[in-house]
């Protein structure tokens, strides 16, 4: 079952407990009242993303890290493009890499963004916020 | 009467000297005195004997009265008696008398016969006697030189007494007679001998003139005729001369007779009747006998006559006597020598014959000579041509160095015809060159030693100054007429042997010197030859290997090829090239490289075939660890990146969480923190930023090793100028530079690498400006089929000692005053060595500006 809260739900699938606080900063800048839902693994994302046969979790934009530990950010995005209902949410790689091939597999396994995460702070905060808002922006008018 | 003795008689000698009877006695007796004297002074004054029978005659009238007078001669042959000379007798009185009717000695004394009748030695020839009326006879014998060799004979046709005194005057005077015609016949024996001495002197002369005539000339035929025509008539009437021929029969070759109508006449005869086989001369020749007849009896010719004609011609020529001598010389009969009498009368004596036989020797030896000689030089003419025809050059040559003979083959190989090369001197000068006094020492030597010389190699140049081997041999060849000893000289072009032999030697050079096996062997799979190669690769020796079948050398599974391998030999296929397994003599396997052919002979028919073998061995080995090195070395490189790759990767984050959670710090907590705490935090955060350049550019450089395959495409170098510049449009402003790009290139590469390569000098030379606009050339040039671009700057120079350091990763020749993490460069190096070219700066120092310039080859 899904419900679609008020608040815009993201998922933010990121290990770096340094990355996910600038993160949540970067959010929280953007005044959206978002709900952020926090996965340290990819599993655990894709067990709860995709495979829950209850409780599954719906959001409306998911923030991808690639360098995960056990299950890669590509493999997350796979499992999730697979899923009937996630195929339309926006997915946003966050990423240090500055790979080129990351960057066309990542245009090629679906996801809708491809952000290297800025080493300076406001730099940070500012595309990440950006990011975020236009995606979700996205979404709704998708859904609407 | 005086005082003288008185005789018997009474009467004295004066007595008696007046006798009358006495008296005419003694006159008488003085008178026969005179008439003796005379007579003996006559009959000395004339020795010839004709004279002497006139004179004899005339003195016995004067001595003796009778009615005829004669002297008879003893015959020797056929010992009969002969009158020599009468007076008084008829003519038809018988004028010899057989011996055997006289008794064989006569007395000394006369004997006298005063009846013809009555006599006993008188009776044999009584008819004769009273058929001239003869009835007495004083016959004188004549004791002529020794013996009784003639008597005296007073005929009278009367009975006739004789006294005493007649018959001692008869008697003295027989011994006056027999006195006179021994000195007849003594001058009669001189004259003869010496008409015979001059006969023989005349002989010596004539035989001398003939052998000069003989010796005159070769042409021997007309010598032979002209040794006729001296004999014809000084010795014959006739003369011929028949030659042997070469079939061994008789032909003739001169006829001679001082009168030409008879030797036409001859000509015709012999036409008429041809020889015969029992012709006297044919016999002669056969039986090597001189023939000689003195006489020729009518019953002779008559029994050889063909026929009638035949008789009658020959009884015409008239023959008279003939002398036949074979010509021999050196134990061969030549010819026959034929000297006939005829109206000369002469007939052929003993003496004569020797003298035949002298001319005919002196004949066949001029014969022989001439034949020799002209057998000599017919051979000298045959070998002559046979050595122009020779198949090989042949020279023949004098010892004056005169060249008397060239073969074809001589002008057809060098060139050089006998014009050309006259003599030695011009051969050895034109054609031996520097050699030209060795070739002339061992001609010479021959010359001396007359020994053949040892055969030799020489180079020679030909006319038209080609060179040629050849292989001279020379020996002796005796000496010509003049003196001058002769050589032959031979040689053989080996040129092409030489060659071909150069190249064998080459070829065999090449097969012993190669470092693979080169090994043949026969249809059995029998080694046949083994090379050096072989013997290093296989261990085998040649000696070891050579007789033994190829298989020895087989893997053990590998022993199913050989068969296959000369099956399809056989069918002429070339086999291989293709590797496998062989084993050495010690037992080591060996991984080869083989390729095997058939070998044909000179017929194009397959007699075997040969095998190349390259120990590949070391090859494979090599091959191997080249991959394993590669395989260890892509694992590496794998790693390196991955690690290159991951370490950036992973070290991103941390660095990241350090640099804004420092200005989160800073952020959050500045007024917590005094000045101090303040610029710790911005020395980390600067620090961490720094780092994180480093780390992005660690990235970044690492990434351009990518194993993946670069995609080479065709960029034009302005459009990839165009997009650096695009990159930089911040800097460039900022800086107000100037860029003046000329014509670049269209080439084949990395379009994305290029980019960067700009982007990374543009961005230097706008970066280490000098204080004013930089302004930047970009441009191209083309080298040698290289593409050479610069990007000249004005900026602050670089000074050469460090002109090689600036490529290496972040190498930096400045601190912050400068920002950059120094990669710039040697990323530029990668990228350009990476596409096989070569970066390099031109800079005369600080403060000039610099040149950077890289080259590659165009991929195209």
């Amino acid at each position: 079952m899904e419900t679609h809260a008020t608040r815009p739900r993201i998922a933010v699938i990121e290990d770096n407990t340094g990355d996910f606080y600038l993160i949540g900063a970067a959010v929280d800048a953007q005044n959206l009242n978002a709900e952020i839902i926090h996965f340290s693994d990819g599993e655990e994302a894709i067990a709860r993303l995709c495979r829950a046969q209850s409780g599954r979790i719906k959001p409306d934009l998911i923030l991808l890290d690639l360098n995960l530990p056990r299950r890669s950010g590509f493999e997350v995005l796979a499992e999730i493009r697979k899923q009937g209902g996630l195929q339309d949410v926006p997915v946003a790689i966050l990423t240090s890499s500055r790979s080129d091939q990351d960057r066309r597999n990542a245009g090629r396994q679906g996801a809708t963004r491809y952000v290297p995460k800025p080493a300076d702070l406001e730099a940070f905060l500012d595309v990440v916020g950006t990011t975020v808002r236009d995606l979700l922006s996205m979404g709704e008018s998708l859904s609407a | 009467m005086s005082a003288a003795p008185e005789t018997q008689q009474g009467l004295t000698a004066e007595k008696l000297a007046n006798v009358p009877e006495v008296r005419d006695a003694r006159r008488a007796i003085e008178r026969q005195l005179i008439l003796l004297m005379q007579a003996s002074g006559a009959l000395l004054a004339s020795p010839a004997s004709a004279d002497a029978m006139r004179t004899i005659l005339e003195l016995a009238q004067h001595f003796i009265d009778a009615d005829a007078y004669a002297v008879w001669r003893k015959q020797r042959p056929p010992n009969e008696w002969a009158l020599a000379a009468s007076f008084g007798l008829s003519d038809n009185y018988q004028r010899t008398w057989e011996n055997s009717e006289v008794e064989t000695s006569l007395p000394d004394e006369p004997i006298v016969i005063e009846d013809v009748a009555r006599s006993p030695m008188a009776g044999p020839r009584a008819a004769v006697y009273e058929r001239e009326g003869i009835r007495s006879m004083l016959m004188v014998p004549l004791r002529i030189l020794g013996g009784v060799t003639g008597t005296l004979v007073f005929y009278y046709r009367s009975p006739h007494q004789f006294s005493e005194e007649t018959v001692r005057i008869a008697a003295a005077f027989g011994k006056l007679v027999a006195s006179a015609l021994g000195t007849a016949e003594l001058y009669n024996l001189e004259s003869d001998l010496r008409a015979a001495a001059e006969t023989a002197e005349r002989r010596t002369q004539f035989l001398a003139q003939a052998s000069e005539v003989l010796s005159s000339s070769l042409e021997y035929e007309a010598t032979l005729a002209a040794v006729a025509k001296l004999a014809v008539p000084f010795f014959a009437d006739w003369c011929t001369v028949d030659l042997v021929d070469a079939d061994g029969n008789l032909q003739r070759a001169v006829v001679q007779h001082s009168d030409p109508k008879k030797l036409e006449f001859a000509r015709e005869f012999r036409g008429s009747y041809p020889p015969r086989e029992n012709d006297a001369n044919v016999v002669a020749l056969r039986t090597g006998r001189a023939m000689l007849m003195e006489e020729i009896p009518d019953a002779l010719i008559a029994e050889r006559a063909v026929d009638s004609k035949h008789l009658e011609l020959i009884r015409s020529i008239g023959l008279n006597s003939i002398i036949i001598v074979p010509m021999m010389a050196r134990g061969r009969t030549l010819g026959v020598l034929s000297f006939i009498t005829a109206e000369s009368g002469r007939h052929y004596t003993e003496a004569d014959l020797k003298f035949a036989q002298e001319l005919a020797g002196r004949a066949a030896i001029a014969v022989d000579n001439a034949r020799l000689y002209r057998d000599v030089q017919d051979g000298a003419q045959r070998f002559r041509r046979a050595v122009v025809d020779a198949p090989m050059p042949i020279m023949i040559h004098a010892d004056n160095g005169e060249v008397l003979s060239l073969s074809k083959a001589w002008t057809k190989i060098s060139g050089y015809t006998h014009e050309d090369i006259p003599t030695i001197e011009a051969w050895t000068s034109r054609a031996c060159r520097e050699r030209a006094s060795e070739f002339r020492k061992v001609i010479e030597q021959t010359h001396r030693l007359q020994e053949p010389a040892e055969s030799w190699e020489d180079q020679i140049v030909a006319k038209d100054g080609e060179k040629r081997d050849w292989l001279f041999s020379t020996a002796p060849l005796g000496r010509l007429p003049d003196g001058r000893r002769v050589q032959i000289s031979a040689a053989m072009d080996i040129s092409e042997q030489k060659r071909m032999q150069a190249a064998a030697q080459y070829l065999a050079a090449i097969v012993e010197s190669s470092s693979d096996a080169i090994v043949s062997k026969d249809l059995n799979g029998i080694v046949t030859s083994w090379n050096k190669g072989a013997e290093r690769i296989f261990g085998y020796t040649a000696e070891e290997m050579i007789g033994q079948p190829i298989s020895v050398l087989a893997a053990p599974d590998r022993i199913d090829e050989f068969p296959g391998i000369l099956e399809q030999i056989k069918r002429g296929e070339r086999v291989g090239t293709f590797e496998t397994v062989r084993r050495t003599k010690g037992g080591r396997l060996i991984e080869v490289s083989l390729t095997v052919s058939p070998v044909r002979d000179e017929r194009g028919r397959i007699i075997g075939a040969s095998k190349i073998a390259r120990d590949i061995s070391q090859t494979k080995e090599a091959e191997r660890e080249l991959v394993r090195q590669a395989d260890s070395l892509a694992r590496s490189n794998a790693e390196l990146q991955q690690f290159g790759h991951i370490a950036s990767h992973d070290l991103q984050e941390p660095l990241r969480n350090v640099t804004t959670f420092a200005q989160l710090l800073m952020k959050h907590y500045k007024d917590s923190l005094d000045s101090r705490g303040q610029n710790f935090v911005n020395v980390i955060v600067t620090g961490a930023k720094h780092m994180t350049d480093l780390v992005n550019d660690m990235l970044g450089y690492s990434r351009l090793t990518s194993a993946e395959p670069r995609k080479l495409a065709a960029v034009d170098l302005n459009e990839a100028v165009e997009s650096a510049m695009s990159n930089l449009q911040t800097a460039i402003l900022d800086s107000a530079a100037v860029i003046h790009v000329g014509r670049l290139p269209t080439v084949a590469w990395d379009k994305v690498q290029l980019v960067q390569v700009f982007q990374n000098l543009i961005s230097n030379a706008i970066k280490y400006r000098a204080g004013h606009a930089p302004d930047i050339k970009i441009g191209a040039e083309q080298q040698d089929g290289q593409w050479i671009i610069s990007v000249q700057d004005n900026g602050i120079g670089i000074p050469s000692e460090y002109h090689d350091q600036i490529f290496r990763v972040f190498n930096r020749l400045h601190g912050r005053e400068y920002p950059g993490t120094g990669i710039g460069l040697a990323i530029c190096k990668k990228i350009v060595e990476e596409h096989h070219g070569r970066i390099w700066v031109e800079s005369a120092g600080s403060g000039t500006g610099s040149t950077f310039r890289f080259c590659f080859r165009d991929h195209e």
